[in-house]
């Protein structure tokens, strides 16, 4: 009778060790319609949150606006991580060193046969956290610089102001210098620039040119106006500097006061440099030079 | 009708308050789901069998009905307030601050402080023009009288050539030891903040208590007495209820009428006038028998109607935002002026799509903000991120 008990006991050991052991469920038990309609869910639900969330930060408030975008990303990777959990034990029988060995093989094949594009999925991640950028955001990558208009899992992608569209992987992140103009704010500093001959009253033209942002119609009265003067080797160098209360409104405004300025700069007696040499510095970055 | 209001406690008069403190009856969030709420509601949820009025018979009361029983002035029950708040200040020759500010929301089509100055027989500045190089020769006076500058809207216009005299003018009247009562719209009033420091100078502008519905039930109430005293009913068309008895029959925590009308006016007065006499309809009977007699004494029926809702600007219209935003700035523009003040170009009719829409009206050439539009239009710019008015 022990005996018995023994080897009933044995067995249910050696069919617990063999399940547990087991790295997938029998096939017959795995729910595949479950997955299908799980996956089906998923990519469902991140669709509509990529296509209403924008939406409703286009017709919302503008300062909800960057909040809304940013709420993007963040829903994409919850529902992906849910899902995937979800899914995970239909699949695979989990148990500790099963656990193991799934996570291990993993790493080898994303390691060796998809290592850029993983390195981009992880800096994505990365990028939804640390936030060197978001969505809305004006950022100069690599030379380009554009709103950022979506944030994918891999890439990210990049609306010039020509409007052209650059996909960006999230991987530039781990070598690359972001320069993000608002990071997360509704507002962002533009910049007129003026390059005068050097004989003019310098108090005259810094009153006129801060006027001349005081009465654009594009400023946010909230920020402050400066103008920044430095003398270099062409004359005088003036930086009209303030901020417009939507930054979508960037380059019409920097239009704006660049075109009454250069009016502003007549009207007290200055001249502009009519020609010098071209330099790139700061070209394309939502700064507008006089020349 | 003639029902005595919620509030009978209160006092009738409340004392302007310092800017910043006023009371808004709610927020743009509330008003933008309330929006959306109603819209909704009248699309999956209106029935024919609703009690109420069929508006089909109903018109709009004619303007000599309204003249009678809702006659102007928009801004009449402030008078009596602002002579409250000024009485002591007005009386003391030395008094101190010497130069009082009153910031008043936009849309005041009668001037309240003009209005008030004159009344009072006090000596009225009036602006030289928007472009004018110097100040009139008669502003400083040292005769100890308070000379009262209306609207500080009107002297200048939003161009960085134009500034000059507006900033003389207060570092003028800010030396001159000379009492002054100025007045200037809100929009006004945070553009002079940026530009010229002016909240430096003079910290403590007032404005009014924001109008609630007890305080539009008292003046709505004993305006449509009209001349003759009459007895009118004024009743919902939505419901058939009476709209003055409605605050006492459904309590002080349920949508009434006259709060509904202090919400949708921001509590702005002259705004709440507006909307009052818009919404007001008689009953178009053929045979003339909903038509309401103006020397008879019978008590009739008048319907208040939901108002329409302004279709609010966004910021695909950015060139009408703009236009909107100097004028409330400005109090009111010509076209030239206007497009001198914003970087539209005038080929895009903006200007005259607004005035199609009735949200700008053009009255002897210059281009002002219709009052009862001036809600909607806040809100448009709140939400497309325009710098904002304070009150």
């Amino acid at each position: 009778m022990a005996a018995s008990e023994d080897g009933a006991g044995s067995e249910g050991a050696e069919s617990a060790k063999a399940e547990a052991s087991k790295l997938l469920n029998d096939f017959q038990d795995i729910g595949f319609g479950q997955i299908a309609l799980i996956v089906a869910g998923s990519i469902a639900l991140i669709w509509a949150v990529r296509r209403i969330l924008p939406y409703l930060a286009d017709r919302g408030p503008s300062r909800a606006r960057l909040l809304v975008l940013g709420a993007v990303p963040v829903i994409r990777l919850l529902v992906i991580v849910g899902a995937v959990l979800w899914i995970i034990p239909l699949v695979f029988n989990i148990t500790v060193q099963n656990f193991f060995v799934i996570a291990g093989s993993a790493s080898v094949a994303l390691g060796f046969a998809f290592k850029d594009y993983a390195s981009s999925l992880i800096a994505g991640v990365v990028a939804i956290f640390e936030r060197p950028y978001g969505a809305g955001d004006w950022v100069e990558i690599d030379g380009d610089y554009g709103e950022v208009v979506s944030m994918g899992l891999r890439a990210l992608r990049l609306r010039t102001a020509d409007d052209n569209e650059i996909t960006v992987p999230h991987g530039t992140l781990w070598t690359d210098n972001i320069s993000n103009a608002n990071s997360g704010a509704r507002t962002l500093m533009c910049v007129a620039h003026f390059h005068l001959l050097p004989d003019h009253d310098p108090a005259a033209i810094r009153r006129a040119l801060t006027d001349v942002a005081l009465t654009s119609a594009y400023l946010d009265y909230a920020e402050p106006v400066l103008v920044v003067m430095e003398e270099n080797e062409h004359g005088s160098h003036y930086r009209l500097k303030a901020y417009p209360f939507d930054l979508r409104d960037q380059f019409l405004f920097i239009t704006d006061m660049t075109a009454r300025g250069k009016a502003a700069v007549r009207r007290v007696g200055a001249r502009e440099v009519a020609a010098m040499a071209v330099s790139r510095t700061g070209e394309g970055r939502g700064e507008e030079t006089s020349d | 009708m003639t029902n005595d209001p919620v509030a009978a406690d209160e006092p009738a008069e409340k004392p302007f308050r310092t800017l910043g403190e006023y009371e808004w009856p709610n927020t743009p969030v509330d008003r933008g789901i309330k929006r959306l709420s109603g819209s909704l509601k009248k699309r999956f949820f209106a029935s024919d069998d609703e009690e109420g009025m069929d508006l089909s018979r109903l018109e709009p009361a004619e303007s000599a009905l309204l003249d009678d029983i809702v006659a102007p002035p928009a801004n009449e029950p402030l008078m009596a307030e602002l002579e409250a708040t000024l009485a002591h200040w007005l009386s003391e020759s030395d008094a101190v601050p010497n130069v009082q500010l009153i910031v008043l929301p936009p849309c005041d089509e009668e001037n309240l402080v003009r209005g008030w100055a004159r009344a009072r027989g006090l000596r009225v500045i009036e602006a030289p023009g928007r472009d004018a190089c110097g100040l009139p020769d008669e502003l400083i006076r040292r005769d100890g009288a308070v000379a009262v500058i209306p609207r500080l809207e009107s002297w200048f216009l939003r161009e960085d050539t134009s500034l000059g005299n507006v900033r003389e003018l207060i570092r003028r009247i800010d030396d001159s030891g000379q009492r002054f009562l100025v007045g200037c719209n809100s929009w006004a009033w945070q553009f002079l903040v940026k530009t010229c420091g002016i909240d430096a100078l003079f910290p403590e502008p007032l404005t009014f208590a924001a109008f609630d519905g007890p305080r539009l039930h008292r003046w709505l109430e004993r305006l449509s007495r009209g001349r003759n005293g009459r007895e009118l009913t004024f009743r919902s068309a939505r419901d058939g209820r009476d709209a003055f008895a409605e605050e006492l029959e459904r309590g002080a925590d349920q949508a009434s009428t006259m709060s509904e009308l202090a919400e949708r006016s921001l509590g702005i007065p002259w705004v709440a006038w507006n909307l009052w006499r818009a919404s007001l309809r008689t009953s178009a009977d053929p045979d003339g028998r909903g038509r309401i007699d103006l020397d008879g004494d019978d008590a009739e029926t008048l319907w208040v109607t939901e108002l329409r809702d302004f279709a609010l600007p966004d910021r695909k219209n950015q060139d009408a935002l703009l236009i909107l935003h100097t004028l409330l700035v400005h109090g009111g523009l010509t076209e030239e002026e206007i497009f001198r003040t914003v970087p539209v170009d005038r080929y895009t009719n903006a200007l005259g799509a607004l005035i199609g829409a009735g949200m700008v009206q053009r009255s002897g050439g210059v281009h002002e903000c219709f009052p009862a539009a001036y809600p909607a239009v806040r809100d448009g710019l709140n939400v497309a991120g325009f710098p904002m008015d304070v009150l």
